[in-house]
């Protein structure tokens, strides 16, 4: 199935969500690969296993496709999306460890190591990247492989690299970018201001006992957007 | 009408961009410091949002989705929308062919699962069993297993007075339900061709 083009259009979302109700595939494989880097980034700061990784995503959709009638705005899924991503992987984390407490050996497990990676996701910085991503989705082609270029490689290509591989004079690279990331910013203010639909009686709440975040705590820059700057602001 | 000089003149997205990624001249920059080290906070606003917005993208190390996560994800929907698109299908009735209540377990099987009350129900070639466990006095956890080729793909739903409880089982067929509360509950399984009714049981 060819997945359907992004939108510049802050309610996708609810009209995904409308069709999904209506029982059309492809509206929910769009859903799916909107969110999904979302999962994929919560989940993998867990290390878990392959199997358990689809385990997560299997859970955490199945959990979606449940609450869909009450999940249309951008910003509620994305923290919907996020909380519970990291409850489902967190206790398969902790399933998993128990297990292999249990059955192996004391002198075998392995201690943790200062250096080790740590475990858990810092949410609030997931959640602000996940917004990010649904506001490029909104972008043109061209502004999506310019930002792509400039800010997700990893080493940056230079400027000549950058020209070259899209087509574009090296002199308009700059002002472009300056274009695209104006863009960009207004279709993430669009997607964070659309109308939420969520009450609070639906947000996903979390017991101590099951470990999860004490409460949310999107981030405050999509909040910020059009609010007076902070005096300690850089 | 005439511009203010350049120390004076407003930051805009491309002279942002240009100070963080340290692309302008040494004379562009002292300007640009001078006016943000002003009394201008809608630049300061401006300089922080925008370095945030870079950060964050920069910080995004997120690899390609594995292919094989997505398609469980996508499973997901394939079952409920054929299920939904199939009101048609008819529901078959599971059989219930062992409760620990009705034939009491021998002392040594007790002792071992303690207060725990075993279930197996038949859903033509496949099988259920479930296992209740007390919690408090008003809630119980289920646990159980779905015999099934790819077990994964079918929904399991507890109804219990006002609560709709939903699990989709792992690979190997287990699953888990908390928090289910005590009384008369209704079973089904949903897989994406057949769906069966569970005969009520009183949790």
């Amino acid at each position: 199935m060819t997945p359907e083009p992004a939108r510049l259009d802050p309610l996708e979302d609810q009209r995904l969500v409308d069709r999904c109700l209506r029982g059309d595939a492809a509206a929910w494989e769009a859903l799916v690969r909107r969110h999904e880097r979302l999962v994929h980034a919560v989940s993998r700061s867990y290390h878990l296993s392959e199997s358990d990784l689809g385990d997560v995503f299997q859970d955490v959709f199945a959990a979606l496709v449940s609450g869909l009638p009450r999940l249309r705005e951008p910003r509620a899924l994305v923290r919907w999306i996020s909380s519970t991503t990291q409850r489902i992987a967190r206790a398969t984390a902790l399933k998993r460890r128990r297990e292999q407490a249990l059955s192996a050996a004391p002198e075998t497990i392995p201690e943790l190591a200062a250096g080790d990676p740590p475990v858990g996701a810092d949410l609030e910085r997931l959640e602000e990247q996940a917004m990010v991503q649904l506001g490029l989705a909104a972008l043109s082609p061209r502004c999506q492989r310019l930002i792509e270029a400039l800010y997700y490689e990893d080493p940056a290509p230079g400027y000549s690299s950058i020209a070259r591989r899209l087509g574009l004079p090296m002199g308009s690279i700059g002002p472009t970018r300056a274009r695209c990331l104006e863009r960009l910013r207004a279709a993430i203010e669009a997607v964070t201001r659309a109308p939420s639909r969520i009450s609070e009686r639906d947000r996903p709440t979390f017991d101590s006992g099951t470990g999860g975040p004490e409460g949310f705590r999107l981030g405050s820059f999509v909040e910020r957007l059009g609010q007076p700057a902070r005096e300690d602001s850089p | 009408m005439k511009r203010p000089p350049m120390g004076r003149r407003h930051l805009d997205v491309p002279a942002v961009l240009d100070y963080l990624e340290a692309r302008l001249d040494a004379t562009a920059m002292a300007r640009v410091e001078d006016h943000l080290a002003g009394s201008c906070s809608r630049c300061r606003e401006l300089l922080h949002e925008v370095g945030r917005l870079v950060d964050a993208m920069r910080a995004d190390r997120t690899p390609p989705v594995p292919a094989a996560a997505r398609a469980r994800a996508l499973t997901t929907f394939g079952v409920r929308a054929r299920v939904q698109d199939s009101e048609l299908a008819a529901w078959r009735r599971a059989r219930l062919l062992f409760d620990s209540l009705a034939a009491p377990l021998p002392v040594a099987v007790r002792r071992a699962v303690g207060e725990a009350r075993w279930l197996k129900f038949a859903l033509d070639q496949h099988v259920l069993e479930i296992e209740t466990e007390p919690e408090s006095g008003e809630q119980v956890t289920v646990r159980g297993r779905l015999v099934a080729p790819e077990p994964a793909v079918h929904r399991i739903e507890l109804v219990a007075g006002s609560e709709t409880l939903t699990a989709w089982p792992d690979a190997g067929g287990r699953f888990t339900l908390e928090r289910v509360p005590t009384g008369a509950a209704r079973l089904t399984v949903e897989s994406p061709d057949h769906r069966w009714r569970l005969p009520s049981v009183v949790l």
